[in-house]
């Protein structure tokens, strides 16, 4: 959404507009579901938390004062909501394992035509890739994590981010670059930066 | 090899597009650092499911449209958090009796936690009147707490995806149709 397009989203919002508000959740909705998934690691978290922040947005808004920061004012919201959310987390997510063999020695992929089966298989994969930087990335602390994640999802500077986490600014860089030579080491990727 | 603070700053900045001199070293660094953070990139976006987007949008709808519905479930979710919006609400908006009058205790009938209109009140007119919306920022702060200070138990998480179930419900607002065989005989 351009700048001036989204000036005037925002003010039809804060004036009551019910359009405007679905407005901004069409064009962030996706962002913020990435980052809410990259930064809890499950889809159940994800869902959740994209829905509890409409109500936060519509709660909020009206008090926001525009001043061409809207993205990094609701992806501040979301990093709390993250922080929130992280700190009650104590189970691990149930998995369901498509080539784990019941008892009569048959795995749910072996039960499942060859065609959706294929298909199955090739979304298993992609989803198995995707699960593989997740854990990457949860091997990472918090803190790299979500200023590594907010640089991408919410597209802040190292200063928006140093100013989020009130840390200096060589901090932020200096943790993000080892998150990033962590995350390549553990993705098995080959020469990067010193 | 270890970098300082300061060499780290300016590399930061540099890469933030401010117009710092940076040595050849650090530049190599901060191309590199770039580099890693676009490979990264390619592979951090996720779709979002059309279940996810499809329960926000009914999310919000309902919050928009239902105000009061809104409040009541903030109300029924947090017993503990009403009561203590009821005590600052009462300090806030009921007069207090006029210096020198005498006090009396008088036993009275138990009034509801928190009068309907009051909670309304806090909600719907906090953008405009600043001691409500601080009432309204408190509430938020201390539901955050409350979810923040018990630990959560299986039982915990249990209760907590039929809490949500319960809020999917109510957002629908549809009760289910029940089939013909089902239909008692008139």
């Amino acid at each position: 959404m351009d700048p001036q397009r989204l000036r005037a989203t925002i003010a039809s919002a804060q004036a009551g507009s019910p359009e405007s508000y679905q407005a901004l959740l069409e064009t962030y909705g996706p962002r913020l579901y990435g980052y809410f998934y990259r930064a809890t690691g499950r889809h159940h978290d994800a869902e959740d938390l994209l829905s509890e922040l409409t109500l936060r947005l519509v709660r909020r808004l009206p008090k926001y004062d525009h001043r061409g920061r809207f993205e990094q004012w609701l992806f501040r919201i979301a990093a709390n909501m993250v922080r929130d959310r992280i700190r009650r987390l104590k189970a691990s997510p149930l998995t369901v394992s498509m080539s784990a063999q019941d008892d009569s020695g048959q795995s749910l992929l072996d039960r499942m035509p060859d065609r959706a089966a294929a298909m199955v298989e090739a979304g298993v994969l992609a989803e198995e890739a995707s699960a593989k930087l997740n854990a990457a990335l949860m091997r990472l602390d918090e803190t790299t994590r979500q200023m590594m994640l907010l640089r991408h999802f919410a597209e802040m500077s190292f200063k928006e981010v140093a100013a989020i986490f009130e840390c200096p600014l060589g901090t932020v860089l200096a943790r993000v670059h080892r998150g990033l030579q962590t995350l390549r080491r553990m993705m098995g990727a080959g020469d990067g930066t010193d | 090899m270890e970098r300082t603070e300061r060499q780290y700053e300016q590399m930061a900045r540099w890469l933030d597009g401010e117009t710092v001199v940076v040595s050849d070293e650090l530049l190599a660094v901060a191309e590199g650092i770039r580099r890693d953070e676009q490979a990264l990139r390619t592979h951090l976006d996720v779709p979002v499911p059309t279940a996810a987007m499809d329960r926000a949008r009914r999310r919000m709808s309902t919050v928009l449209a239902s105000p009061a519905a809104r409040v009541r479930r903030l109300f029924v979710a947090a017993g503990v958090v009403a009561a203590a919006a009821a005590v600052i609400a009462a300090v806030l908006l009921w007069p207090s009796a006029p210096d020198g009058a005498p006090t009396r205790t008088i036993v009275q009938e138990p009034q509801p936690l928190v009068p309907a209109e009051v909670v309304v009140k806090i909600y719907t007119e906090s953008a405009t009147d600043p001691a409500l919306s601080l009432l309204a920022s408190e509430i938020d702060a201390l539901e955050a707490e409350m979810a923040m200070a018990v630990p959560q138990t299986p039982v915990d998480l249990e209760i907590e995806v039929l809490q949500r179930d319960i809020d999917d419900l109510l957002v629908d607002e549809t009760l289910p149709v029940l089939p013909e065989d089902f239909r008692q005989p008139s």
